[in-house]
């Protein structure tokens, strides 16, 4: 249950941006012809307006605004359904697939840099960056166009809304990941259903501000939308650096470069143990650096206390360990000896939450 | 039936290359219009007796863009 709690806040957080980056597209096609129908009505009016006016009679009320709050729904609907279904058949291939760690930071760091470079084409940084955006096929867009033409205008956005799940942002990738680890195809389901809906409120408030303003509040929002990206791209890059334990991270590096004589000798006195514990909180590990004897086998309890957060799912990338912890408990951790001067590096297993033993 | 390639700025997202390739509808005499947001280019399939390179690119202007011939 908390899980999918957490599922839903994600996509409330993040999923949403990062999917109107990626699906944004698709969605503005779906709204094409509904804008331009509005568009033609509404010149349609200024002109009978005019004529109106004209003749001496009062001006009637003007169509304001075009009606996109109904077609983004269905573009929203459309895609909770068949993302609900994709969860129900990534839970149900759970048992079959298991994506290990490195796989998930593969994942991460190929998310951040596609993010990254949408966020660079939103920009404008180099033409090359235009090829970081997903164009609908031809002969769907064709398709789209001729039901358009005879007046099925709501089969657009139902259409691409379904269609959206080719084509799935990195956040959701990584809730899919998620859903293929339940190994359970009602828990893929509600996951996934969950996550779409959390995506959905952010999604249409956003699609429906853009389409509304006028073109140059409109860049002007898509810029910074364009910066929510390419932060939340750089992050999902680093928790992928982080999962392998890499040194390259922007916690390690800061580590590495910030360590003050201060904490060096606090190293020195604080005497390495053989029996270590380490607290997994719903805010991360505690202690970040533990300090082990060097030479000799080594003993981690890892305690959890009504833990809920990514930090119960451990991971020592170097030593192959994972283990999903159980939510208070204590899980002990065999680290086989280590030569002094080794730094070892744990997380959660989506990179968020880090750590470190130091061998002396 | 002549192919011809056209550069097309002007489209800034995924989904501009539709609205570009909708003169199918305005114009007759284009077979196809085929176009690429991540080239920058359109390529036009049409009859050069029914249209000319100078109305596709007044109905490409009349949707917002800019059409060159390549």
């Amino acid at each position: 249950m908390n899980q999918i709690i957490v599922a839903f806040i994600t996509g409330l957080t993040t999923g949403g941006l990062s999917c109107l980056a990626v699906q944004g597209g698709l969605l503005a096609s779906s709204l094409e012809q509904q804008l331009e129908q509005q568009l033609d009505q509404q010149l349609e009016q200024e002109i009978a307006a005019r004529r109106i006016h004209r003749a001496g009679k009062k001006r009637p009320r003007m169509l304001a605004h075009p009606k996109l709050a109904l077609p983004i729904l269905l573009f929203l609907a459309a895609k909770l359904a068949a993302y609900t279904l994709l969860g129900f058949l990534l839970g149900a291939l759970g048992s079959v697939l298991q994506l290990n760690s490195l796989t998930r930071a593969i994942l991460l760091i190929a998310i951040g840099i596609f993010m990254v470079g949408n966020a660079l084409r939103m920009f404008n940084v180099h033409p090359i960056f235009r090829y970081f955006a997903f164009e609908p096929p031809k002969f769907i867009t064709r398709y789209i166009r001729r039901r358009a033409k005879n007046g099925e205008s709501f089969f657009a956005p139902l259409f691409l809304g379904a269609l959206t799940v080719l084509i799935p942002c990195g956040v959701t990738q990584a809730m899919m990941a998620v859903a293929v680890a339940s190994g359970n195809a009602l828990q893929g389901a509600a996951l996934m259903f969950a996550f779409v809906l959390g995506t959905s409120p952010v999604f249409f408030v956003v699609a429906y501000l853009t389409m509304q303003l006028g073109a140059r509040l409109e860049k002007a929002f898509m810029r910074f939308v364009a910066i929510v990206i390419l932060v939340l791209g750089l992050v999902s890059v680093n928790n992928g650096l982080n999962l392998v334990g890499s040194p390259l991270s922007f916690q390690n590096l800061s580590g590495a470069l910030f360590s003050s004589p201060a904490a060096s000798s606090q190293a020195v006195s604080s005497a390495p143990a053989s029996t270590l514990l380490l607290s997994a909180t719903n805010s991360g590990y505690s202690p970040k650096r533990l300090f082990a004897k060097a030479g000799e086998p080594i003993l981690l309890n890892v305690v959890t206390d009504n833990t809920y957060s990514c930090a119960r799912d451990f991971v020592i990338p170097a030593l192959g360990v994972e283990k999903l912890l159980p939510q208070s408990g204590t899980v002990p951790v065999d680290i086989p000896a280590q030569v002094a001067g080794t730094v070892m590096r744990f997380s959660c297993s989506m990179g968020m939450y880090t750590g470190e033993i130091i061998f002396q | 039936m002549v192919k011809k390639t056209f550069r097309v700025e002007g489209m800034h997202c995924p989904s501009c290359p539709m609205e570009v390739e909708s003169i199918e509808d305005d114009l007759p005499g284009i077979k196809r219009v085929s176009a690429s947001y991540q080239k920058g280019q359109m390529v036009v399939e049409y009859d050069e007796s029914e249209v000319s390179e100078a109305q596709i690119i007044a109905a490409v202007a009349k949707h917002g863009y800019q059409a060159f011939p390549a």
